[in-house]
């Protein structure tokens, strides 16, 4: 997935009973071979073992922090763009293309006239939003340089753009697949506190990853929209400019983009976690496609963006809540639709839903063009509630 | 066909049996497993790396100092580097202390000590204290914060939240996660330049602790963290004062002095990548030192500027009166020079008396170690009364008029007063010149600097026999406060052997571009009202190597620098002196030493 650099093989696991019986089966009719050739066999076996014994040697983890953060930061951008009060106006993004897509997180930041963009080596470009994805607190900028720009004048990348191939996603291939296992090292790069700037080397946060998970955090839609996996890991990254930072494992390989800060409005408690691979390489590559020349060009035609029928449901902290309308918003569709407050959702286009989670699945899982059929509880009487989308709206 | 085939895989095969017989038999490494905990399959190395951390930890501990007000209330910590009790930790530590300069150090024997505040550094937040109560004290070595990278293991111990009972430090252990950090300071105090950041995690008390490396090195004290909206705890970016910078103020910490950070006078700016020089103070130092606007600024202290803020950040980890060298580069061609820094006082809200006994403690170390090395064996005996014959050589810029002064003698009486005779080039007495030690005239009567050649070498002469005076004779005719112990310096020599002064030239004109700088330490020494000379002492030979007048708005107004020292009659003393002022320099060659009884 890294690209333009050596992969670091996989140590095999040395004793694998299968194998071993076969070989030993193999090897027995070896023996029958003439005395001379068995010994020189012999030696030839011992050279090629102990040449295995060397690779297979366990390798110290010394310098592996430095090379995976080194990959990592290489492949990262500081960002520079609007901020306000808690809000800052730096940020962090992943490079996913020779050509200067960014992947990043959903903030202010990208909301401004101008955003600007700061690579490892400290070449300065100003930034383009190409696509937000509200849903998953994404967004996709592009790094924009005139066309008769030349990389001797600085204003073009000075040879290409490092970068993680999201598109190897796309093949059947098992080299795009990085799961971690709960005590897997996690390395991530970032700009928290924009504490570098220009060529200075960005921050190294270390730890462990410890799970794979959904969140409950969504209390309102406006406090958490994402409702995808996470990665919940014991690195502080909850930190200003931290959202957007890469994060890989030891081997450098991209596992996950440290997501938006989201701290509980009870404890006050700050979550560090990353927005896991495969939801960044989905997102990318929903936007873009494989052009000829090999690079990638965007998906020009218009995304038909779900609406937001604007019902709201509250999460109490519960595993399973009674999908129960906590609050419709002014205006929404489901307003004009007659939903009301204290609903009870009991099914979605025809499939029943029995909690939060379902309803929020079903919702999302929608053809996003086509209306919605509820068949909703209102006291005593059952309903059935058509919402019908509002006039299409074109992306961005 | 069959035959082949067997053949080419016997081998092979063979091959899978011993590895699987390794296997089995616990040959490889990971498949060793504890016994007492058969279900976790944890990697010999790993096990080795633990328990050569513990090692160091253990090795590491002894020397880190718990510190507490004269409450006996917990403030911080810090890390003892002298057997002699001598330890670093933060200013702002011993801020409050300051008053009595004392307090108490609490070691991992569980026994508090008597802690003694030496000197301050408040804008690098460094400070040096001594514990008593033992004949030695266990120790950490300082180590070369230059070699330390990012993703370096670093171990923090301290005492956070002033957890310890026992006196015992805690330790956090994480990455080093940045290098060359710059974090701005509060009214220019505790100003962390060049420092390193890392996510092992910092706490109110760990202020003033060590940062090890995987060696038990001191690579720096940890004293500030980036806080969030959360409090004042860690949120995992924590921030150390490099043990290279440190090392710098070091000398002047442990003579009880008050730090001063250099300043360039001149500003830089970013241009494509490329640092250049945007304004600069005419009479600063940078321009003296033959620096002009629009010069790109390649490296200081040979290390290459990859942009302005890390020329502002390096630059913030030099004392006042450093003689930084400058690679610099100008029309393209590469040039060098080195500019003496202008010291920054540190904002302070009271006045700052350095530590009288501590400084004459290593101003007498030093002497000692002047006198023991040009072979003074006691106070007194030697003559101060010298002649010898001095060829002289001038700039080329150097008015003709005086070309005619090439060989005269001196004599240096006893008296504080300094008769010159010159004689001409036919060997005949030429003229007298007397110069009172006393009335060393440094400006004029209207404050300008004097043009004269004539004072300015009477006034070289001078400083040359107040330097001899105050140094061979005894200890006892010394004013306590003729001679002041102010830190560090650095000196540089060319590669061929010769102790030229350097002044700023074109690499490309000089074969020698090559400079072997080596550690002096400074002594100052009152001349006149806002004059003073800094006599500069190697620290391996402590042979005088450098005298400088310095004044204080004026900065450097001359500068001596001695060399080649040699035996007269018992006693080595320099046989070649280069002067450089402002506007003249000559180099004299001194031969035929007479020690006139």
């Amino acid at each position: 997935m890294i690209y333009n650099k050596h992969n670091t093989t996989k140590q095999p696991i040395p004793n694998e009973p299968r194998a071993s019986a076969r070989a030993e089966l193999r090897t027995h009719k070896n023996l029958q071979a003439p005395n001379g050739l068995v010994l020189r066999n012999m030696l030839f076996a011992i050279f090629l073992s102990s040449a295995f014994l060397c690779l297979l040697t366990p390798k110290t983890y010394a310098g592996g922090f430095d090379h995976a953060f080194q990959t990592a930061q290489q492949r990262a951008v500081k960002l520079y763009g609007l901020g306000a009060g808690q809000q800052v106006g730096y940020g962090t993004g992943i490079i996913a293309s020779e050509d200067g897509y960014i992947v990043t997180v959903l903030s202010l930041i990208i909301s401004g006239d101008r955003i600007r963009a700061v690579t490892a080596n400290g070449q300065r470009f100003e930034a383009e939003l190409i696509k937000r994805d509200t849903d998953q607190q994404l967004a996709l900028l592009k790094l924009k340089w005139p066309d008769d720009a030349d990389a001797s004048t600085k204003n073009k990348p000075i040879g290409p753009l490092p970068h993680y191939d999201f598109s190897c996603q796309e093949l059947p291939s098992e080299s795009c697949h990085h799961p971690l296992l709960p005590g897997d090292w996690i390395v991530s790069a970032g700009n928290p506190f924009k504490i570098a700037d220009g060529a200075e080397q960005m921050s190294l946060a270390h730890g462990v990853f410890s799970a794979r998970t959904r969140l409950d955090a969504r209390r309102r839609s406006k406090d958490f929209r994402y409702t995808g996996d996470v990665l919940l890991i014991d690195a502080i990254t909850s930190n200003p400019g931290s959202p957007g930072s890469v994060m890989v494992n030891l081997q450098g390989e991209l596992v996950g983009m440290i997501g938006r800060l989201v701290i509980s409005n009870r404890t006050h408690t700050h979550l560090n976690y990353a927005i896991p691979y495969d939801v960044l390489a989905d997102f990318y590559l929903q936007a873009t496609q494989a052009s000829p020349d090999g690079t990638r060009e965007l998906i020009t035609k218009p995304v038909v963006e779900p609406f937001d029928p604007g019902i709201r449901i509250s999460h109490t902290g519960f595993r399973t809540v009674l999908p129960f309308v906590d609050r419709v918003v002014r205006n929404s569709p489901a307003k004009r639709a007659g939903l009301r407050k204290d609903d009870l959702i009991l099914s979605v286009n025809d499939h029943e839903v029995s909690d939060v989670s379902e309803f929020d699945k079903r919702i999302k899982a929608r053809d996003p063009a086509e209306s919605i059929e509820l068949i909703i509880r209102r006291k005593r009487s059952i309903l059935t509630i058509h919402i019908e989308p509002p006039e299409a709206k074109t992306q961005p | 066909m069959t035959r082949f085939s067997r053949i080419d895989l016997s081998p092979l095969l063979l091959t899978l049996v011993v590895l699987y017989v390794c296997s089995t038999t616990s040959l490889f490494a990971d498949t060793t497993v504890q016994p007492s905990s058969p279900l976790v399959h944890v990697p010999d190395v790993v096990l080795e790396a633990q328990r050569q951390r513990i090692q160091v930890v253990n090795r590491v501990t002894p020397s880190v100092v718990a510190i507490y007000n004269n409450e006996q209330r917990g403030g911080g910590s810090g890390v003892l580097i002298d057997e002699n009790g001598f330890g670093l930790t933060n200013y702002h530590v011993v801020a409050s202390m300051l008053g009595s300069r004392s307090g108490f150090g609490g070691l991992s024997d569980g026994q508090r000590y008597d802690l003694h505040v030496l000197g301050i550094d408040p804008i690098g937040d460094v400070a040096m204290f001594q514990l008593t109560g033992r004949d030695t004290f266990p120790l950490s070595p300082l180590g070369d914060s230059g070699q330390v990278r990012v993703g370096d293991t670093a171990l923090a111990l301290g005492n956070p939240f002033s957890l310890t009972e026992d006196e015992n430090p805690s330790l956090t252990l994480g990455l080093v996660t940045g290098v060359h950090r710059y974090q701005w300071g509060v009214k220019g105090n505790l100003t962390y330049s060049d420092c390193i950041q890392i996510d092992a995690p910092i706490n109110p008390g760990n202020s003033g602790g060590p940062l090890f490396n995987e060696n038990g090195e001191v690579i720096g004290i940890n004293g500030r963290i980036s806080i969030n909206t959360r409090g004042r705890f860690n949120v995992g970016f924590g921030y150390a004062i490099t043990s290279n910078q440190i090392r710098r103020f070091m000398p002047l910490l442990r003579a009880g002095g008050l730090a001063q950070h250099g300043s360039f006078e001149a500003t830089v700016q970013e241009d494509r990548q490329v640092v250049v020089i945007d304004e600069i103070r005419s009479a600063g130092p940078a321009y003296e030192a033959g620096l002009r606007r629009g010069d790109r600024i390649v490296a200081i202290g040979t290390t290459p500027i990859t942009s302005s803020n890390h020329f502002v950040s390096l630059l913030g980890t030099y004392p006042g009166y450093w003689n930084l060298l400058i690679d610099f580069e100008r029309n393209g061609r590469p040039g060098r020079t080195v500019v003496p820094l202008r010291p920054v006082a540190p904002h302070m809200q009271r006045a700052y008396f350095p530590d009288g006994q501590a400084n004459g403690r290593e101003v007498d170390r030093v002497i000692w170690a002047f006198r023991k090395a040009v072979g003074v064996k006691a106070a007194g005996t030697v003559a101060t009364k010298y002649q010898w014959h001095a060829c002289r050589t001038y700039d080329e810029s150097m008015r003709s008029t005086w070309k005619t002064l090439d060989a005269y003698d001196a004599q240096a009486t006893n008296e504080g007063a300094l008769l010159l005779q010159e004689y001409d080039e036919e060997g005949q007495p030429a003229r007298l010149m007397e110069v009172d030690a006393a009335e060393i005239q440094v400006l004029n009567h209207d404050g300008r600097r004097s043009q004269d050649i004539r004072s300015f070498e009477r006034r070289v002469l001078s400083v040359l026999h107040l330097v001899y005076q105050r140094l061979f004779q005894s200890a006892d005719s010394l004013n306590p406060m003729a001679l002041y112990h102010d830190g560090a310096n650095v000196g540089y020599r060319f590669d061929d052997g010769s102790e030229s002064p350097v002044d700023m030239f074109f690499t490309d004109e000089f074969a020698a571009t090559e400079i072997v700088s080596s550690e002096v330490e400074e002594l100052i020494s009152p001349l006149e009202k806002g004059a003073v000379v800094r006599l500069a002492f190697d620290t391996k030979t402590h042979e005088l190597r450098r005298a400088v007048i310095w004044h204080d708005q004026a900065g450097t107004l001359g500068t001596m620098h001695f060399s080649n020292y040699q035996l007269v009659a018992g006693v080595r003393l320099p046989h070649t002196i280069h002067v450089r002022g402002q506007g003249y320099r000559f180099d004299d060659s001194m031969s035929d030493w007479k020690v006139l009884p």
